[in-house]
This record gives C-alpha cells, sequence and structure tokens, in this order.
C-alpha cells in the first residue's frame, strides 16, 4: 500500500479528523438546514433531512481522502458545516413554523 | 495521488479496523433474523405447542402481584405464531429499573429464565453494552457504509469480474476474488441493510432536526413526528381500571379483526394512566401506525395515532431492516444474504494477510490473532450459550446472567488461545474447527438426551419445521466444520516453530 | 411460485455469466458467438422480468420486490460459488431449480 506511506503522518491524521469531525459536522449542519427550509410540514421536514443526512456523512468522509489536502478538506467540510448551521439556527421563529 | 490511490488507503484501513467489530454486528444480526426461533428453542415449555388460555387481564394481575414499587409503565405482547406466549416488561417509577417475564402458556406461570434469542438482538444492536454500546454500533455502520462506498470506487473491473472466484489462485487472488464476490453481489444488500440500520436510531445520533425545529424538546418532537398520544400525569392516585379484554376486544374490531401487537399503560397507578394498543400486521414492510389510545379508567378512546408522511417512511426502513415481514422466506433470505456479508468482510481481512505476510509486515501475527478470536471466537461463544442454556438447571436463580458468563467465558477462551497460537495459524484453525464441529454436532444430540418435546424427531414429527430448523441447522454446520477440519492437512513441521520468519500456510487459502 | 422466480433469477444470473467471454470458455471452451451472446442477455433480461413479476403477484409489490432483490443476488452468489468449486453443476442446478419451481408453482 502506497498511499499511507507516502503521506506525512499528520496530514493523514488530519484527514481522519476531517472525515470523523467534520463529516458529522456537515451532516448536522445540512440536518440543521433542511429541517428549516423544505417546503414540507414541520415533522417531515425533520424526519426527510435527518435520514438523509447519514449519506451526506458517507460523501464527506470519502471526499476528506479525495481532497488536494486535509486542511482543504477541514475548510470545505467545516465551512460548508457552519454556513448550513448559522442559516439552520438563525431562522429564527421561522424555523418552528409548523 | 489519483482518487483510487486515496480511496484504496481508505478502503484498506477503513475497512480493516472495524471488520472485526463489524463481524460482531453482522454475525448477530444474522441469528437475530431468527431470535424467535431460537427463543422457542431456549425455552423447553414452548416446544410443543399448546393454545394457552391465558389473557392480557392474567399478566397485569400477575404483574400486581409480583411487583408492589410504583410503575412507570409496562407493556406486554400476546401471542403469534413465532412467539406463543405471553411477554411482559415494565419499568419502575423512581428507580428505573426495568424488569421481564415470558410465561409458560400451559400454567401462567413465569418460564425459567433465558436471555433467549433477544440476546442475539440485543447483541446486533448495543453489543450488549446499552447506549455507549448503540453509539459505537453506529459508528460501525458509518465505516461500513464509507467501506462499501470507497471498496466500489476502488473495484476497477465491477461488473467484468462479477462471478469471478479462483480459489485455485495464488493466496491474495483467492481471497480478494472472494471479497469482491461476496461484496460486489451482495451490495445492494450490504448498502440498504447499513444505511436502514444507522436510520432505525437516526434520533439519537443526529439530533439537529429536533433542537432546531422544536427547540430541544424531545417531547414535543417525538409527539408530532409520531402523531402518537401522550398525558402527563395528574399525582392523583387512580380508580379501579376497566378490564384489558374489553379494551382489546374494541381494538380488534376497530381494525376488522386484525392481530394486535405490543400493549402499553403508562403510569398505571396514577388517575392519567393510558392504555394504548398497536396493531400487528407482518404483511406490510413498516409496522402500521395507528396506535388507539384509551384511558385505562374509563375505558373511552382517547386518541388514534396519525402518524405523518415523514414518520411512515421512517418505518418504513426501519421495517426493512427488521424482517418482520414477508414470513420465513424473508427472513432466510436476510440470513443467506447476512453470512454473505460475514464471508465478505473474513475475505476482507485474508486480503490484508495474504498481501503482507509474504514479507512479514507488521500486524500481521496480530490480525491474525484477531481473526482467530472473533471469527471463531463469537460463534463458539453462540454455541456455548445454547449449551449452557441446556445444562444449568432451570431452578437457578439468575439463570440468564450464567447463561451470559457461559457466552463470555467461552469467547475469551477461544481469544486466548487464538492470541496464543497466532504463529501456528494452520494449527489454530484446525483446532477451531474441530471445537466448533464437536459443539454443534453435540447441541442436537444434547437436545435428544434432555428434551422429550423438542428433540430432532419429535419436531420433525410435528412438522413443527421452526423449531427442527436450529437442530437442523447445528447438525449442517457441525458437519461443514467437522469436514473442513478433517481436509485440512495438519501443521507443516517447521511452521510450528515460533520463529519471526514468515509462516506460509498454502492451506489457509483453499 | 417465489420457488419459480427463484428459478428464474438464478437462470438469469447464470445467463448473464455464460454471456461473458471468460465463463462462457471455462464451460464450453471457447466464447460465445455475438449472437449467443445477444441472446443470453436477452434471456436474463426476460427472466428477471418474469421473476419480479411472480414475486409481486404471490407476495405484493413492495414485499414482492424485496423478495426479488434478495432471490437475485442469492442466485448470483450460487452462480459464483458453484463455478468456482462445481462448474460442471451449473446447468443440471438450473435445470432442477426450475423443475421444483414449476411444480410448487403448478401444485
Amino acid at each position: 500500500m502506497i498511499p499511507f506511506a507516502s503521506l506525512e503522518r499528520w496530514s493523514l491524521a488530519g484527514r481522519i479528523s476531517a472525515a470523523l469531525l467534520g463529516g458529522y459536522g456537515l451532516a448536522y449542519g445540512f440536518t440543521a438546514f433542511f429541517s428549516v427550509y423544505l417546503p414540507l410540514a414541520r415533522p417531515d421536514r425533520v424526519v426527510v433531512a435527518s435520514l438523509s443526512c447519514f449519506a451526506v456523512w458517507v460523501a464527506a468522509a470519502v471526499y476528506a481522502f479525495a481532497a488536494r489536502s486535509a486542511g482543504r478538506a477541514w475548510l470545505v467540510l467545516g465551512g460548508l458545516a457552519l454556513v448550513l448551521g448559522l442559516a439552520g439556527f438563525l431562522s429564527g421563529e421561522w424555523r418552528t413554523r409548523p | 495521488m489519483t482518487l483510487r490511490q486515496s480511496m484504496a488507503g481508505l478502503h484498506t484501513w477503513g475497512g480493516l479496523l472495524p471488520s472485526w467489530l463489524l463481524f460482531v454486528i453482522l454475525f448477530a444480526g444474522t441469528l437475530a433474523c431468527f431470535d424467535k426461533e431460537l427463543e422457542r428453542w431456549m425455552r423447553p415449555a414452548l416446544h410443543e405447542p399448546v393454545a394457552g388460555s391465558m389473557t392480557a387481564d392474567d399478566v397485569s394481575a400477575w404483574l400486581r402481584a409480583n411487583v408492589h414499587e410504583t410503575l412507570h409503565a409496562y407493556w406486554m405482547h400476546g401471542p403469534t405464531e413465532r412467539a406463543p406466549y405471553w411477554k411482559l416488561g415494565w419499568e419502575e417509577d423512581a428507580s428505573e429499573v426495568r424488569g421481564k417475564a415470558a410465561f409458560d402458556p400451559r400454567t401462567g406461570e413465569p418460564m425459567p429464565e433465558t436471555v433467549g434469542g433477544d440476546f442475539f438482538f440485543t447483541l446486533h444492536y448495543n453489543l450488549q453494552a446499552g447506549t455507549p454500546g448503540m453509539y459505537i454500533v453506529g459508528l460501525a455502520g458509518m465505516f461500513m457504509l464509507v467501506a462499501l462506498v470507497s471498496g466500489t470506487i476502488v473495484h476497477r473491473r465491477l461488473f467484468k469480474d462479477f462471478f469471478t472466484l479462483r480459489p485455485q489462485a495464488n493466496g491474495q487472488r483467492a481471497w480478494l476474488d472472494a471479497h469482491n464476490l461476496f461484496g460486489v453481489i451482495g451490495l445492494p444488500f450490504h448498502l440498504v441493510l447499513a444505511y436502514t440500520g444507522v436510520a432505525v436510531f437516526v434520533s439519537f445520533y443526529m439530533p439537529a432536526g429536533a433542537k432546531v425545529a422544536y427547540g430541544g424538546d424531545p417531547l414535543a418532537f417525538f409527539h408530532e413526528v409520531q402523531g402518537g398520544y401522550h398525558r402527563n400525569e395528574l399525582d392523583r392516585p387512580a380508580e379501579p381500571p376497566v378490564p384489558l379484554s374489553g379494551l382489546l376486544a374494541d381494538a380488534r374490531q376497530r381494525w376488522g379483526g386484525a392481530e394486535l401487537g405490543w400493549i402499553v399503560v403508562e403510569h398505571p397507578s396514577d388517575a392519567s394512566a393510558v392504555v394504548s394498543v398497536r396493531r400487528f400486521d407482518p404483511s406490510r414492510i413498516g409496522a402500521p401506525q395507528d396506535a388507539l389510545s384509551y384511558d385505562a379508567t374509563t375505558g373511552e378512546l382517547l386518541h388514534q395515532q396519525q402518524a405523518p408522511a415523514g414518520y411512515r417512511a421512517y418505518t418504513w426502513l426501519a421495517g426493512l431492516h427488521m424482517a418482520q415481514f414477508g414470513g420465513q422466506l424473508v427472513r432466510i433470505l436476510y440470513g443467506l444474504l447476512g453470512l454473505a456479508g460475514c464471508a465478505m468482510l473474513v475475505a476482507g481481512t485474508g486480503v490484508w494477510l495474504r498481501k503482507r505476510e509474504a514479507r512479514d509486515g507488521r500486524g500481521v501475527a496480530l490480525v491474525r490473532g484477531l481473526n482467530g478470536a472473533v471469527f471463531f471466537g463469537l460463534p463458539i461463544a453462540c454455541l456455548a450459550l445454547l449449551w449452557a442454556n441446556r445444562l444449568l438447571p432451570e431452578t437457578l436463580s439468575a439463570r440468564g446472567a450464567a447463561e451470559g458468563w457461559a457466552f463470555s467465558l467461552g469467547w475469551m477462551a477461544v481469544a486466548l488461545l487464538a492470541l496464543g497460537w497466532r504463529r501456528t495459524p494452520a494449527r489454530l484453525t484446525r483446532t477451531l474447527l474441530a471445537l466448533s464441529a464437536l459443539l454443534a454436532l453435540g447441541l442436537p444430540v444434547l437436545n435428544g438426551l434432555t428434551m422429550p418435546d423438542g428433540h430432532l424427531p419429535a419436531s420433525l414429527a410435528r412438522g413443527d419445521l421452526a423449531l427442527a430448523g436450529v437442530d437442523l441447522v447445528l447438525l449442517a454446520v457441525g458437519a461443514l466444520c467437522a469436514w473442513r477440519a478433517w481436509r485440512r492437512k495438519p501443521e507443516p513441521r517447521d511452521a510450528s516453530l515460533p520463529t519471526e520468519a514468515g509462516v506460509r500456510t498454502p492451506e489457509l487459502s483453499r | 411460485m417465489t420457488l419459480l422466480a427463484f428459478a428464474l433469477a438464478y437462470l438469469a444470473m447464470a445467463a448473464l455469466c455464460l454471456a461473458m467471454n471468460r465463463h462462457h470458455r471455462q464451460l464450453f471452451g471457447d466464447g460465445p458467438a455475438p449472437r449467443r451472446q445477444a441472446g443470453l442477455r436477452l434471456f436474463a433480461a426476460a427472466a428477471l422480468l418474469a421473476a419480479a413479476v411472480l414475486d409481486s403477484l404471490a407476495l405484493g409489490t413492495g414485499i414482492g420486490l424485496v423478495v426479488w432483490f434478495g432471490q437475485f443476488m442469492l442466485g448470483a452468489l450460487l452462480v459464483g460459488l458453484l463455478l468456482a468449486w462445481r462448474q460442471r453443476w451449473l446447468l443440471p442446478v438450473g435445470a432442477l431449480v426450475a423443475m421444483a419451481g414449476s411444480l410448487t408453482a403448478l401444485v
């Protein structure tokens, strides 16, 4: 196996943490965002968003290892998670509409 | 580094590290397909089918007579075709201690304690380790999904090698073929089961939706998402309740004679007590979500559950995972495909090992030891559990815990042997195969000697295939293990020396 | 009916397998002629479709399709395993399952 032998040890740690934590963070932000903005009734919004979140996490984990560098993986996953999460949680009264 | 290279690294390590844990989950899940059949096998009182006369009110009466603490709730399930007895569970109010009982349909008294087929189900979803175990299983499920996706990207000839298995090829090639065959052909099953598996506990794994849309109020969340009913305690003692049988008859009539599922009584000693009745319908994938809730004191119908579309989709996914629909045909299909998943994991570690043991890479001995400890340890521990179930006296107190100890000690013994003999893998495999054969073939014999109604000739004569099936599968597995142990050549002389030099075991690859 | 569906799924997988150069050569010594290859693939598609219809008729569309998926995966696995260890049995097993399936469907 050449791939990991040639990687810097802590670049590898960066990718693993991006896949686990960054990936979960993105899934969390994704769920929060779509639990608010999907054009469905509240219980359906939440369920649809929550059920899809695992696919987002898997895609994020794969991306964390496909990205050009660990830093870039963290930047993209963390940035997206932050934007989606903030847009979800800072939507005021609207987020709890029925 | 190309995409394929980085995915290869991800697949190799992200697949190898959780593979023993995943084996435990997949193997236990495969057994859990037949939890109710195993439960019947483990409870001699259920061997000969009888139509009991016990009612839900008898079960409540037993609970009132034997448990004196204030209860938060209790729940019960009546006899079904696969589980022909009443089962009861309860939770005490202050201590949150839970209890359970299963009733002998002949006498109406609790049967001798056993962990039952439920043991494998619990092992499957939380490793018998409570909430932390459930999170570990969830994470393992995510690793499995990532390994499946990265494995598909890595595979160069997904369709060209679809049917290819060359057992005569050199070690690594043969293991890779096997890993691909079981992985690729079973891919739809593995993907769907891994995804629906993590989805079952989605509300624990992903609380973001409840947090953002319900302000983090779990009660409001579950209430609205499930379309269920809940009544807060009034802190007044309850009047005498109406008999359950009347409520059950009413529910049955409203559903046009349907079978009933779980019956739940919430805070039974408070004036707010509610009886909820669920419908049992194995002819559909998702369990029906139209529970009826009655006032326990007046018997008045308070509410019928109206689940929103999203929740019905969720129960459909969960139902797809749990295989409680479509009869034994579906469970047999799931069981065989689950075994294919186990084979995929075993072959995957085989590829890793063959690639490295030629140059005696680091960790070879450890992986080999873990393989023996888990791939043999778990099945042998399960057999030890069944042996304990037959040998422990029925009057033993904490009999279930003793069965659990038999499981754990059996596993530990195999693990110690596997780690001790990790440098002589051929001898280890041969010994463990022989031990598995002995334990598996011995069980139907033991069953024949101790169980007048449960032994194989008796169950076959009744046409009771569900019960006979357990013995038949044990016989088949035992015969297979015996055959493999016998066919396997004894250890080459030089390999039994504990040298650091690479131990080549060509016969393992066959 | 579901056994017949399984037989069709197995035969479909066997046909797809024999439409491939490597496996056709394994059994018959040379690669399949183009027309035979197309015929095998056409048969496989028709058999899979028929299996899906049979399962749906027997068990309803939802459960029928789940069973169909399981059957075609297990059929493919059986083809792969037979090809590895008992390749001469590939077609006889197909005939046997098809006969058993037809019998149970008729009775």
